[in-house]
């Protein structure tokens, strides 16, 4: 659930999704849900050669099951934060095993 | 069975979506976004490289998908030709992607586009996705190990 809630947090900033299909999208986060599926809003799709029909699309969702990538802006990322929680994760995990 | 009567909005303010009733999924901390492409003009980019276009009737949690009056848009260097396809029912693992369709946009897009024959585009193009298929599954020969746990080694 971590990834979910540091997902959430991009919510309303501009993200880079590279997908399986090597189709690359800009976007500003919509929402995202717990699949890690996102929705991007006013989106560019920078390699359009390979797909000019994603040109008329002005949002998207795309499902997370065929991200391969998410590039962010290091400024939107608190690194420290994320480690916090992870590691408070993983002493909660190590709580409920015991 | 999904209860659905136990999902209620307030579960799902993460999500800042509208709650419709009666929607199957929505309310549901799953793909419940796509409720406000409900009843509009959507293009589904599918896993392998397909575009779907149609009227969002209905989807679930993982983004199974009901279309309506629905075609599938071949595109041929600069020609164009869709083949209506009715109702299609799309199973979630094959969407990659899907968005609402700028109306605008398009029409200017498809303006610089020829419309070509149907029966020809779509034996051209069938004949390119079979050629990349092929080239997908040429992958280098397995390497074979041979563990000598044996006792007769």
């Amino acid at each position: 659930m971590l990834f979910f809630s540091f997902f959430k947090t991009f919510i309303g900033k501009t993200v880079t999704v590279e997908l399986k299909n090597d189709v690359i999208i800009r976007g500003k986060v919509h929402s995202v849900d717990q699949y890690l599926n996102i929705k991007l809003e006013d989106i560019e799709i920078l390699n359009i050669e390979s797909c000019p029909q994603l040109m008329t699309l002005k949002n998207s969702f795309i499902r997370g099951s065929v991200i391969r990538y998410i590039q962010v802006y290091a400024i939107d990322v608190d690194c420290e934060m994320l480690q916090e929680a992870a590691r408070r994760e993983y002493k909660e995990l190590k709580k409920v095993a015991k | 069975m999904n209860d659905l009567t136990k999902w209620s909005l307030s579960q799902d303010t993460n999500l800042q979506s509208p709650w419709i009733e009666g929607i199957p999924g929505c309310g549901i901390p799953g793909a419940a976004s796509l409720v406000e492409h409900i009843d509009r003009q959507i293009l589904v980019l599918q896993r392998d490289g397909r575009y779907i276009v149609g009227y969002l009737r209905s989807y679930d949690q993982y983004a199974n998908l009901v279309l309506e009056n629905t075609f599938e848009r071949f595109i041929l260097d600069d020609t164009y030709c869709d083949e209506p396809l009715g109702i299609f029912i799309i199973r979630g693992e094959n969407v990659a992607l899907l968005g609402e369709v700028d109306e605008e946009k398009e029409n200017q897009w498809l303006s610089q586009l020829r419309t070509a024959s149907l029966e020809e585009t779509k034996r051209i193009v069938r004949e390119k996705r079979q050629a990349t298929k092929a080239h997908l599954h040429d992958q280098p020969e397995r390497v074979e190990w041979t563990f000598y746990d044996d006792a007769f080694f």
